[in-house]
């Protein structure tokens, strides 16, 4: 098993950290009778207490690698054909339903972008969150009711008697975001996934979730997988990142790495192309074209049609993605 | 910054604009209250600048956006526009006005009709306003589309064949086609990815600068307002709270709301993380059907006092360029 120290706040620095998570040369294509590659050899791992953020524009693969670990890719039109997820010991990707089932919500956590449609409209919240601990455990009612209680108070939620009578539509968006975190924490599960938590949410609702998310991995610990795209973001709270481009990683590095020296000319393009508070009104960096189609994936590098230092050797050769010396890894031919 | 020094002259003048929509209930289905989406908003637009409209969803953005097409007909209030008088216009002079106001939406993928092709899309508008001959229709709709970076390729092609970017272009051109004094752009790059989003910010401007277009620039994403602004105005619940030049709002913020909601923006640089100092604002925005009284913004404000609860503030001006509506900053209880 790999050492790797992590970066993730004071507590954990220095320490000598297990992956909780590793995911090993996943594919994900498409069933049918011509099979496009949606995920390309996935492989990372994810050390316990961390916040790892995978970031990409829409097309990139990012929510499809996340739907993979749990289980939960649509049944027809899309399958994992090789590779593994291991949380710890365990293999995800061959379990049953049944199985699968014991490991979501209990192990791994998640929440999704749409705090709208991810509360089922017609029961209270007292209702939906009981529902993990029934399944999950073997509480009482007054435990479920003193579990549900605490865990809305851990995610800022005022007066949380009152709430757990609350319907989905009574409570505002940042409010069921809330829930949503407090029902993925309801049985401490070692990984939490959250899939674009802030996307549809107003900045200042933005800020007060980013803050309970950091709060809640500084004080428990807790495992933290990030999906994104706002880079703004990604700086603010996570300790590692991962950029996907067209189904493939292009680049894993430390926040302050990626921000800094970004060595894929992508990650790159990405970052100057953002226009950032309190920086100069020149003309904005653009990346030309747009993200390739699946079906009609270029030769060579994925990104060399809007590259700009693509050489022949891009377009003939699809590059590796190759472990620099201080640990980073990157998917370029002329890393930066 | 001489740029901004030139652009003085009064384009569009909005005076008191209130937009109110009635609340129906009870057993006869009378009105019973009203959501108050603008409430009591004035401002100007110079020529050839960019005045952008910020805050967060329902404080009224959009909705000021749409009075100013005259999408939705205001309650009450004055809109002048080369000082010809528009809240009050009959049918045939408004058909002149929204030819000289257009306005680009955010969804690039409800926004065009998906039966036509983008030849009739962007001739519809030239038709109808009787630009001229069937070729020189045809020749503007071309050079519309090489103006957005699109090709005659593309004139016969229908809108799904198009990517969210590419489709935002044709919005564009569609806007333009008739050479307006003003384009409302309604969070006209919200959809899109990074990548896409600064070439279209690229084109909006190369296109300003080079027609002389003024844009009512409607956003939630401050980091797009400040890049492309001129002037901002920030609105919190039908009202604009601050005013004033791109350059003091971002630098020297003065009301409490306006300080929150920059402090709140992620940068995309982790050395700043430990600097700056976050204020988080606590709760959600009140409900426009019922404002709190006083200032409306002193349920969540963070330095709120008792005159706050009880008297509305006015508009304070700090500077000839700069004005607030807030008791502290106007009593000097904060800077």
């Amino acid at each position: 098993m790999l050492l790797i120290h992590t970066l993730s706040g004071s507590e954990s620095e220095g320490v000598m950290l297990s992956p909780v998570l590793n995911i090993n040369n996943l594919n994900v294509e498409t069933t049918g009778r011509d099979a496009y590659s949606i995920l390309d050899n996935i492989h990372f791992q994810v050390q316990a207490g961390e916040t790892l953020a995978i970031v990409g524009e829409s097309g990139s693969g990012k929510s499809m690698t996340a739907l993979s670990i749990l289980g939960l890719l649509p049944e027809s039109g899309l399958r994992i054909s090789s590779g593994e997820v291991l949380l710890e010991e365990t293999n995800l990707t061959n379990l049953s339903d049944k199985n699968m089932n014991q490991i979501r919500g209990k192990e791994i956590g998640m929440i999704f972008q749409e705090p709208m449609t991810s509360l089922n409209p017609s029961f209270t919240i007292g209702n939906q969150l009981a529902e993990t601990f029934k399944y999950h455990t073997n509480f009482f009612r007054k435990e479920i009711r003193e579990q549900s209680i605490e865990l809305l108070r851990r995610v800022k939620i005022p007066d949380p008697e009152e709430k757990l009578k609350a319907y989905p539509h009574e409570l505002s968006g940042g409010m069921r975001q809330r829930v949503m975190i407090a029902m993925a924490l309801a049985c401490n599960p070692k990984v939490l996934i959250a899939d674009e938590p802030t996307t549809a949410l107003d900045v200042t609702i933005q800020a007060q979730i980013l803050d309970i998310l950091s709060d809640l991995q500084k004080s428990y610990g807790m495992t933290v997988i990030l999906i994104t795209h706002d880079l703004g973001v990604v700086a603010e709270t996570c300790s590692r990142v991962i950029v996907m481009y067209a189904g493939q990683i292009v680049e894993e590095g430390s926040v302050d790495e990626i921000f800094e020296s970004p060595k894929h000319p992508y990650t790159k393009a990405l970052l100057l192309s953002m226009p950032m508070l309190g920086t100069s009104k020149k003309k904005l960096h653009t990346i030309k074209g747009v993200v390739p189609d699946i079906k009609k994936m270029p030769t060579g590098c994925r990104f060399h049609p809007r590259c700009e230092m693509a050489t022949d050797m891009c377009r003939q050769q699809a590059p590796k993605l190759e472990q620099t010396e201080d640990g980073r890894r990157v998917r370029c031919w002329n890393k930066l | 910054m001489l740029e901004q020094a030139v652009k003085t002259e009064e384009l569009l003048k909005v005076e008191n604009l209130k937009k109110y929509y009635p609340i129906r209930g009870g057993v006869f289905g009378g009105i019973t209250g009203s959501v108050k989406a603008v409430d009591d908003v004035s401002f100007t637009v110079r020529k050839g600048e960019t005045f952008s409209l910020v805050g967060e969803s329902g404080c009224g953005k959009s909705t000021t956006g749409m009075c100013l097409a005259r999408l939705v007909d205001p309650s009450s209030g004055k809109i002048y526009l080369n000082n010809a008088n528009i809240h009050e216009a009959n049918k045939s002079a408004l058909k002149q006005y929204r030819r000289n106001i257009q306005i680009i939406f955010q969804d690039p993928y409800s926004s065009l009709n998906p039966k036509l092709t983008i030849r009739k899309i962007l001739s519809e508008p030239l038709l109808i306003n009787g630009y001229g001959s069937k070729l020189e229709i045809e020749n503007r709709v071309l050079s519309l589309l090489e103006m957005v970076g699109l090709g005659s390729q593309h004139m016969d092609r229908y809108p799904h064949e198009f990517s969210g970017g590419q489709r935002q272009r044709i919005g564009i051109a569609r806007a333009i086609s008739l050479n307006p004094d003003i384009i409302i752009c309604d969070e006209p790059v919200s959809a899109l990815d990074v990548s896409i989003q600064s070439q279209l910010l690229n084109l909006l401007k190369d296109l300003q600068e080079e027609f002389g277009l003024t844009y009512i620039f409607i956003s939630h994403d401050l980091s797009v307002v400040e890049h492309i602004s001129d002037r901002v105005a920030v609105m919190y619940l039908g009202k604009i709270v601050e005013m004033g030049t791109t350059k003091e709002i971002f630098e020297s913020p003065k009301h409490p709301y306006t300080r929150a909601l920059l402090s709140s923006v992620p940068i995309a640089n982790p050395k700043t993380k430990l600097m700056r100092k976050r204020i988080i604002l606590e709760g959600d925005v009140p409900s426009p059907k019922n404002p709190p009284p006083g200032c409306s913004f002193h349920t969540r404000c963070p330095f709120k006092t008792e005159i706050c609860e009880k008297s509305i503030p006015s508009e304070f001006q700090i500077n000839k360029e700069h004005s607030v509506s807030c008791h502290l900053v106007e009593n000097g209880a904060i800077f």
